[in-house]
């Protein structure tokens, strides 16, 4: 099931549709900065931007930086809403329960291809950041946030925390979606909702009266990988982004599982 | 008709929120039975062949299918099932072959060594051979009922579960589908097919079952559900004569007499033959004595009296 879920990932025309466009978006911001030298002040605007108009290093992380508020989720809410409500609304998941495909091994089949569509994501717009940001900026030594100069190894690992760090609050997002996935027979419907999910995640974050459930919503730690870059890396945000999605993860996929190997398949 | 029994429900029930969609439902489907499984639309026939296939759990009751319990056991049970259920499900971006190569691969019981040659013979037995590489959205209804059917052949089940499986094809298409499964039936494989279309029950079948508001109404053989109701048409050119006659007869009775070719005679105990030589025996010159049968829209009707549903 796991092979066939992989293989329907790959040769998907969709996959690398939104693939390549993830990866545009920040290219095509590194071709008007550098072109315009119209940069944020520094502290202002996308994270890293202000730093990266004279240093390509860090670009991977401004690239990251750029597609995580609204483009990267909204690729991942599409893609794992779609991974059971698409089946269900294709008429193909009848025939996969009865081919038999155990319930759980294909929600397992599901998240583990949405969990490679995340890292394939991830990893793809970062080294096309990297190329970009070294093209049009140049490599030199980085400067951290906090002023100190950084290796390159320490970049280097660094850079593979931040991947790491987004993929996961992404598949906290996939976790939020594949439930919806589950619970209706629309992939469109399934996104949405979790998309909503996180719209009001982002509002109530900003709402200065909801104050103490932010450290609770899914999107309240997504850019703390900033944070990565300081030195010495200020890992308590971190550290806590890590802990919320894994909460979410857990609760949702836990959630995903009990209403689905339960449910009446009527699609 | 001998055997084991390969699906056997004890008081199957499915109820959704206040609604009975199964009602009850006791089946019992022999090895190597063609069964039908009749009903109109919306009388639970789907809900129940879901629950058959453990798709839908059953509100309460027992499932047995291939002589162990459903759901609980469907990874024993199912790799030996073939279905098709409420249409064809496929992906539209993606040939025929593909999709039979995806679906084999996905669950277990279909060694990959032989995939290519099996996706080819089920493709040939429903006539889809020559059907290249198009993808499954520019096939036309009946094919990919055809290609529906494929996918249940797959791997040589014991059991073929088909819903409406005759849906969008042409009478030739159904033809083959009817000496395909006639072909399978004969080699011992279990057909249960579910439709609303009497016709195709009557043509397909050995048994049947009809269901009505989620009730069963009757299971037996169709020949006997299409018993002969005790009538007989006698066609005569001595109309008076023979009621004459009939009315002498202990027993048999005319219960229709306005036409001037013959009459139609209860017979009430007495044999056809024995009522065709008294007739003879009598100077009436008798052109044709035929026994009444129903058919199964008029079994339906009787057993139901509602009709409204049920297309022919």
């Amino acid at each position: 099931m796991l092979t066939v879920e992989l293989s329907k990932l790959v040769t998907r025309t969709r996959t690398w549709v939104t693939i390549s466009v993830l990866a545009a978006l920040p290219s095509v911001v590194a071709v008007f900065l550098k072109v315009t030298g119209v940069g944020p002040r520094p502290g202002e605007g996308p994270a890293f931007l202000a730093e990266v108009l004279h240093n390509g290093t860090l670009y991977p992380a401004a690239a990251l930086a750029l597609i995580l508020p609204v483009f990267l989720p909204v690729a991942v809410a599409v893609v794992a809403g779609d991974a059971v409500a698409g089946e269900a609304a294709a008429g193909t998941l009848r025939y996969l329960i009865i081919r038999p495909v155990a319930r759980s091994r294909l929600l397992v089949a599901k998240l583990v291809t949405v969990t490679v569509f995340v890292l394939l994501a991830v990893v793809v717009v970062a080294l096309t950041g990297f190329m970009v940001g070294a093209a049009l900026f140049g490599v030199h030594p980085v400067a951290s946030v906090s002023g100190t100069s950084l290796g390159a190894q320490d970049v280097t690992f660094r850079l593979f925390v931040t991947v790491a760090y987004v993929a996961v609050s992404m598949l906290g997002v996939a976790s939020i979606a594949l439930f919806a996935s589950v619970l209706t027979d629309s992939p469109l419907a399934a996104a949405l909702g979790a998309l909503a999910a996180l719209v009001a995640s982002q509002v109530l974050d900003l709402v200065d009266a909801a104050a103490s459930v932010r450290p609770y919503l899914p999107t309240h730690y997504w850019l703390a990988f900033v944070d990565l870059f300081r030195t010495p890396v200020l890992w308590r945000n971190v550290d806590r982004g890590f802990g919320v999605q894994a909460l979410y993860i857990a609760a949702f996929l836990g959630g995903a599982w009990a209403h689905f190997s339960t449910k009446d398949i009527n699609s | 008709m001998s055997g084991a029994t390969v699906i056997r429900t004890e008081g199957l029930t499915k109820r959704y929120g206040g609604l009975t969609a199964v009602d009850g439902v006791d089946l019992e489907v022999a090895e190597g039975d063609l069964f039908g499984f009749l009903g109109p639309n919306g009388s639970g026939k789907t809900t129940t062949v879901r629950m058959l296939l453990g798709l839908v759990f059953a509100s309460s009751g027992r499932v047995e299918v291939l002589g162990r319990e459903m759901p609980a056991r469907s990874a024993e049970v199912l790799p030996r099932v073939g279905a098709l259920v409420e249409g064809p499900g496929f992906y539209p971006d993606r040939s025929g072959r593909r999709n039979l190569a995806l679906i084999d691969a996905a669950g277990p019981g279909g060694p990959r060594h032989d995939r290519r040659s099996r996706v080819e013979e089920v493709l040939e037995r429903v006539g889809l051979a020559a059907v290249g590489r198009r993808p499954v959205k520019a096939y036309s209804t009946g094919m990919r009922q055809r290609l529906g059917l494929a996918a249940a052949l797959l791997r040589q089940p014991r059991l073929l579960v088909l819903d409406e499986p005759t849906n969008g094809l042409d009478p030739q298409g159904i033809r083959e589908v009817r000496t395909l499964l006639m072909e399978l039936a004969e080699k011992g494989t279990t057909v249960f097919l579910s439709s609303h279309l009497l016709a195709e029950v009557e043509a397909f079948c050995q048994r049947a079952a009809i269901v009505h508001r989620g009730r069963l109404v009757a299971q037996d053989r169709v020949d006997r559900l299409l018993a002969p109701t005790g009538m007989v048409w006698v066609e005569t050119p001595d109309v008076d004569q023979a009621e004459a006659v009939v009315w002498g007869l202990a027993g048999p009775s005319v219960v229709e007499e306005d036409r001037r070719d013959g009459l139609r005679v209860r017979l009430d105990g007495m044999a056809p033959e024995d009522l065709n030589a008294r007739l003879v025996g009598s100077g009436v010159r008798v052109s044709e004595l035929v026994r009444e049968r129903l058919n199964l829209e008029e079994v339906f009707l009787r057993l139901t009296g509602d009709t409204t549903h049920v297309d022919r």
